[in-house]
């Protein structure tokens, strides 16, 4: 595991991210509201680190990893990458940070063109980064398919050709294909069987061996997270509300909500257990969320303080951090 | 009426000592899909049997024929499919023999099932409660103000808050945990004996499927109905049932109680999937997972031995040949795999430590 060294700079810096999507409601005022789904998020990733992110639906992941990539273009924030701030930056000087930094997303069916080759699918990127052209070309998309464990002759295919690990195969050939030091994975696993899902756990594993790759691990399966992260950060409503090393996040969690997580994973051997933190009811609208602590309509914790100030990332122990008036923030 | 409280309170599975009497039970069901592109065996040859009250899980990869199963057991397989061979005794009638009108009498009353989409059972149109009492009205000859009584009773009883105007309301003003609990609440309306739920909280966040799995098992030992819960995920299973069937490529690959099949899976394709599960067993935080290499059998072309042979590390030349029998082993467990044969090599065999093979 990679811990920052004095005076080292991380590869990913991000401060005050925010991310608000103007929504219209029918027959209501016709100025749109604001839906707050990333809301002041401050983080950092060190070089070959890999940084686990988790919450409930809807709570901003993905909206965090695409706005890293600049899929979407942030409301307000930093994202440093290398040192520099590429927030601001205009779409001809992002280029090649956007070679630097690539994405694997969720549905390996809606994520890759079915119209498209396989060859063409992991070569497309080649092209549009001026990389490699005629036989190298060729050559280099076997040599991709060949480290995700597919072969050359697939490169002939289409997508629909392909079960749904080999498609998630594809779809990381392709974010291979211009040797990218960070890639955002987001829930590259979910939608895939439990045999499968080792599979693709282990090529991840291997290729951030073999290539020093730093990661944004997106997912909800809170066990593969622990298997894969060296440092996990829990969203909740469009924030941070704690972010830990995961040995400390997993024994020790803080804060009210990263403890109600944990408990409901169901586990193997768990029939009948009486200890689980059920929490009551669903995460409120980020429409409308609530005043002070966002957590305190489901806290078991809350008091009359919760509702008026919205606590802070405070560091309660080295490197774990957490968002919670009882930490005296 | 009962308290969260003791609503919340954990329940223990199968009423233990005494046996219940037979539910449900499957011989040699097989159903197949004629498509354009040919017969899609999806279920060749599924045999189990529940009694009444119990919790009984299926477990197996996507396309392993779970759903199948449910729907076949239903009446409700869609067009290509088929019922090819096999009976489906419930209360020993087989219901393969029982006519449309029938079936609809028994589904929704004494046989229910939800699905992982809450919105394939709820009526986007209809208030909530009015299609709880519609459930109750098509079913029971009561009056429409008691249908009225019960059903608020029944939203109450699966925890939705002031469930007298939750009553009154569209399916589409309910978030998501509250239209899976107001479906949970309309298959219950009847109290049927056996409620199959099909992956019902594989869309749910863990915080509403741990919800979810407390509510089934507190409505379980209040009724008393007997539930099939089938799911992808073991640890799910794991919380909920007291006996497991694991799926793989349309048949029965392994049978045992929850404690049993956990603690010492006697199935290669079982042994598999728990090794492929971080933090399973031995394994210590950071070592790698153990995959299955491989993918499941296409069902235009089943295999014609055992359905995992591509994938098993222990494969013997006869598994290619011949499909295994599920042999009955000791503790009530069944497991179909070549290596529990007698003539399997000795040092190959598979068995449970405890015991001698039966
Ligand atoms: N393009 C968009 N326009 C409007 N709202 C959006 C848009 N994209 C996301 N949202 C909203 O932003 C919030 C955060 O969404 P996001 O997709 O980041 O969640 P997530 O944490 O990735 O959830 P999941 O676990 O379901 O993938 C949600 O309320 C979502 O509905
Ligand atoms: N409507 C259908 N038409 C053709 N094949 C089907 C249909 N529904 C299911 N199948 C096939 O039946 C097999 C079992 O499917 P299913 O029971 O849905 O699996 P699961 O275990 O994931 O629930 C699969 O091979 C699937 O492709
Ligand atoms: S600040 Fe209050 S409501 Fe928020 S997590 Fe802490 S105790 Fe709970
Ligand atoms: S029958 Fe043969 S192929 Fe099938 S699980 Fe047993 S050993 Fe493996
Ligand atoms: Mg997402
Ligand atoms: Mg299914």
């Amino acid at each position: 595991m990679t811990v920052l060294g004095a005076g080292e700079k991380p590869l990913i810096e991000v401060k005050g991210l925010a991310k608000h999507f103007p929504v219209r409601q029918a027959g209501l005022l016709s100025r749109p509201r604001m839906l707050r789904a990333v809301d002041g998020v401050d983080f950092f990733i060190a070089r070959g680190e890999t940084l686990g992110l988790v919450g409930e639906s809807g709570c901003g992941k993905s909206t965090t990893g695409r706005l890293l990539v600049r899929l979407y273009e942030p409301t307000a924030g930093q994202i440093r990458f290398d040192g520099v701030d590429v927030a601001g930056l205009a779409e001809r000087e992002f280029l090649p940070y956007r070679r630097r930094m690539q994405m694997i997303f969720q549905d390996p069916y809606a994520s890759l063109n079915p119209r498209m080759t396989v060859g063409d699918i992991v070569g497309e990127a080649l092209d549009i980064h001026g990389l490699a052209r005629g036989k190298g070309r060729l050559e280099r998309v076997h040599e991709l398919l060949g480290r995700v464990g597919l072969n050359p002759d697939h490169a002939m295919r289409y997508p629909h050709e392909f079960s749904g690990g080999q498609r998630q195969r594809i779809g990381i050939a392709r974010a291979l294909a211009v040797d990218p030091e960070f890639v955002i994975c987001d829930e590259p696993i979910s939608a895939l069987d439990v045999s499968i899902q080792a599979q693709v756990v282990n090529m991840l594993e291997d290729l951030r061996e073999q290539f020093g790759l730093t990661y944004l691990f997106i997912a909800h399966d809170l066990s593969m997270v622990r298997h894969l992260a060296d440092r996990v950060g829990v969203m909740y409503l469009g924030r941070i509300v704690e972010m830990a090393p995961k040995e400390d996040l997993y024994a020790h969690p803080q804060h009210p909500y990263t403890q109600a997580l944990l408990s409901a994973i169901p586990v193997i051997g768990g029939r009948g257990r009486g200890s689980r933190i059920v929490l009551e009811g669903d995460v409120p609208s980020p429409l409308d969320p609530p005043s002070g602590c966002l957590f305190r309509t489901r806290c078991r914790y809350a008091e009359a303080r919760c509702a008026e100030e919205t606590p802070v990332l405070t560091e309660i122990a080295p490197r774990h951090w957490a968002a919670c008036r009882r930490f005296g923030a | 009426m009962t308290t969260s409280q003791e609503l919340l309170a954990p329940s223990r599975g199968a009423p233990s000592g005494t046996e219940a009497p037979e539910l449900l039970r499957l011989e040699g069901l097989s159903t197949s899909f004629f498509t354009h592109v040919g017969e899609v065996k999806a279920l060749r040859g599924i045999d189990f049997a529940l009694r009444e009250g119990e919790a009984f899980g299926i477990v197996g990869e996507s396309g392993s024929g779970k759903s199948v199963t449910a729907l076949s057991i239903m009446g409700l397989l869609p067009h290509p499919g088929r019922v090819t061979e096999g009976k489906v005794l419930f209360r020993g009638e087989n219901l393969l023999g029982w006519n449309e009108r029938k079936m609809r009498c028994l589904r929704g009353d004494d046989l229910a099932m939800i699905f992982q989409d809450p919105m394939t059972s709820l009526n986007p149109v209809f208030t909530v409660g009015d299609q709880i009492v519609e459930v109750l009205r098509l079913h029971r000859k009561i009056s429409k103000k008691e249908a009225w009584e019960r059903a608020v009773d029944g939203l109450r009883l699966v925890g939705i808050p002031s469930p007298e105007k939750r009553a009154r309301q569209y399916p589409h003003q309910f978030s998501g945990g509250m239209r899976q609990r107001a479906m949970i609440a309309m298959s219950l309306a009847c109290e049927p004996s056996l409620l199959i739920a099909d992956e019902p909280t594989t869309a749910l966040d863990v915080t509403i499927q741990a919800q979810m799995l407390d509510l089934m098992n507190a409505m379980r030992s209040r009724i008393g109905t007997a539930v099939i819960l089938i799911t992808h995920d073991l640890g799910v299973v794991s919380e909920v049932c007291s006996r497991i069937l694991v799926m793989y490529g349309g048949q029965v690959m392994e049978e045992a109680s929850a404690e049993d099949l956990f603690d010492e899976p006697l199935h290669p394709y079982t042994m598999g999937l728990l090794r492929a599960l971080p933090g399973y067993g031995g394994k210590k935080r950071g070592q790698r997972l153990v995959p299955i290499p491989g993918s499941p059998p296409d069902l235009l072309r089943p295999p014609r031995g055992c359905p995992f042979v591509e994938r098993c590390p222990r494969a013997l030349r006869i598994c290619r040949e011949r499909p295994p029998r599920l042999y009955g082993l000791p503790r009530g467990r069944r497991s179909a795999c070549w290596l529990h044969d007698d003539g399997a090599p000795e040092a190959l065999r598979l068995g449970l430590r405890k015991g001698a093979i039966g």
